[in-house]
């Protein structure tokens, strides 16, 4: 039982971890974003070059975001199981 | 104007007017401009692809693939909203991100849904274009595509997800080899050349490509119309469940598409596949036959709404991804692809053209820009690695860019929510055939469009009561 318990609580950190990494990635693909606005404000070869990049890396962490909501989902569901 | 060109204005003008005299009085078989109904006629390229079969007796294998447009992409439009539904915020962002075979033990997620399709070291592709291509998916956080051909270490190590395919060629087919990919891919066909055999002779095979392929000097690279070891549905089963329990990785079939497409794609799901490519009849290749290009196979634009009508009647959406390429060159025929059903695209052609982007300076205007990339160029050593993975980099960055604007317009926040409800077909067989709605007519009038014209509504037209 003792060992069912300490599965149980380290489903329940890794949700909890995984929350905050979704809730990171979120938040800096939108920094990514809002960095791809400012910079191509200036029709500027290299800074449009670099806000290219920020753009893709945006992209990137949203999908970070989806695998977290994934995962954290399948957790949840692990743990409902476990529970029945 | 000097005199030099005052005189070099007389000597034209005098040539021109002499050359349309000539062409207005000559007897017209003895014309020159002849020339141009029978261009017309016979079309330039099959002129000089007579020209070359009869110079050499043998078919000429033609790059790229077929120069025609089966998929009438052009006839479907994205429908943007503004009232009844709103489009998305512009400070929202898009989802682009794709899972490929959700249900294998390790499936293959990419940050974007376009991949670089299928074009091997050797076979087609140098070195350095394989490089380049890996360098340009792994910034853009997508897969590349091994091709037909041996494992390159230096695509493996430029490549963070690399799609492999176990081929007709058994060059890639050991588990050394394929047990290092994030994707098996099992090669039955491409829709440039059917399933039919092909062969590189020994003389355009250098040390790198035996070394990579595992072949002997002098020996040729044969690819098989078969795998060796398939020659049932029974052996193809057997080997897909054999490769996804040894690899936990996503495990599909590639085909060239077909009218039999249902049936080919029945055995996939039998045998538990975690992805199904669908090539279509643009499929591009390093050289076909163009026999093989232009007359064998499936549009893509049917194959993947068939191919996604068919996994949807057999529950099969969502479990088993639906990869699709051929001939996708713009990100409108891209989005339109996964509007169709397709979870991802794979892109060739484009994908080498923007590689090579402003670099054709170096190859033209005395060789072809495909020097600078296929395998037996003459121009692969000027291939500017890290300008080319740039160049593709911001090329796919500039075409999910664009689809996410389509996205904003239609009031979806992923690429993945877009679909057929978004589309409407301006050819009413095409409208039929993909089950999109006709543009011609509101959407309740769908039915009695295609049933009878008396009754629609459309101004200028007397509305009758329907009799029962």
């Amino acid at each position: 039982m003792e060992h069912l318990s300490n599965i149980s609580d380290t489903l329940a950190a890794f949700h909890s971890d995984l929350n905050r990494i979704q809730t990171v990635a979120g938040t800096l693909a939108q920094v990514e974003r809002q960095h791809y606005n400012d910079l191509t404000k200036y029709d500027d070869e290299r800074l449009t070059r670099i806000a290219v990049t920020q753009q893709s890396s945006s992209r990137q962490l949203g999908e970070i975001k989806q695998l977290c909501i994934a995962m954290a989902q399948k957790i949840e569901e692990i743990q409902s199981m476990a529970k029945k | 104007m000097g005199l030099l060109a005052k005189l070099l204005r007389g000597v034209v003008n005098e040539v021109a007017d002499d050359t349309v005299r000539t062409m207005l009085r000559d007897q017209y078989v003895e014309n020159l401009f002849e020339l141009v109904p029978v261009m017309k006629k016979v079309s330039p390229i099959n002129l000089a692809e007579i020209g070359m079969r009869a110079a050499k007796g043998t078919p000429v294998p033609r790059p790229l693939g077929s120069h025609l447009h089966f998929s009438p992409w052009e006839k479907l439009l994205f429908s943007p909203v503004h009232l009844f539904r709103f489009p998305t915020p512009e400070n929202v962002g898009i989802n682009t991100s794709v899972k490929i075979g959700p249900r294998a033990k390790k499936p293959l997620s990419i940050s974007i849904p376009v991949m670089i399709a299928a074009m091997s070291f050797g076979g087609a592709l140098s070195k350095h274009a394989k490089i380049a291509l890996a360098r340009a998916a792994t910034m853009a956080g997508t897969a590349t595509n091994t091709g037909e051909a041996g494992l390159l270490e230096e695509e493996r190590q430029a490549a963070q997800l690399l799609i492999g395919q176990y081929n007709r060629g058994g060059w890639l087919n050991s588990r050394e080899k394929y047990s290092r990919l994030d994707a098996i891919e099992i090669q039955l066909g491409q829709g440039a050349q059917g399933s039919s055999p092909q062969r590189t002779a020994a003389k355009n095979i250098g040390e790198e490509y035996r070394e990579v392929f595992g072949l002997e000097e002098g020996q040729d690279a044969l690819i098989h119309s078969r795998l060796n070891g398939v020659n049932t549905k029974e052996d193809f089963i057997e080997l897909v469940r054999g490769l996804k329990e040894e690899t936990g990785v996503p495990v599909g079939l590639k085909i060239a598409a077909t009218h039999h497409l249902e049936k080919e794609l029945q055995i996939a799901l039998d045998a538990g596949c975690d992805f199904v490519t669908v090539d279509g009849a643009e499929g591009g290749t390093h050289g076909g036959e163009p026999i093989l290009e232009d007359d064998v196979g499936l549009p893509t634009i049917y194959a993947v709404s068939r191919a996604a009508q068919f996994l949807a009647g057999k529950g099969a959406s969502g479990d088993v991804s639906l990869l699709a390429t051929g001939g996708l060159v713009t990100p409108g025929q891209m989005l339109k692809a996964m509007a169709l059903g397709a979870d991802a695209v794979y892109i060739g052609t484009a994908a080498v053209m923007a590689m090579v982007g402003d670099q054709v300076t170096r190859a033209l205007p005395f060789e072809p820009p495909t020097d600078l990339v296929v395998y037996t160029g003459k121009m692969t050593d000027q291939l500017d690695v890290d300008k080319s993975a740039q160049n593709l980099f911001y090329f796919l960055n500039a075409c999910i860019r664009e689809m996410e604007l389509v996205a904003a317009t239609l009031g979806k926040v992923s690429l993945a929510d877009i679909s057929k409800e978004d589309l409407v077909a301006l050819d009413p067989f095409l409208a039929r055939a993909l089950k999109i709605d006709l543009g011609f007519v509101p959407p309740e009038s769908q039915d009695i469009f295609y049933g009878d014209f008396e009754k629609l509504n459309l101004p200028g037209t007397q509305v009758r009561e329907a009799t029962h």
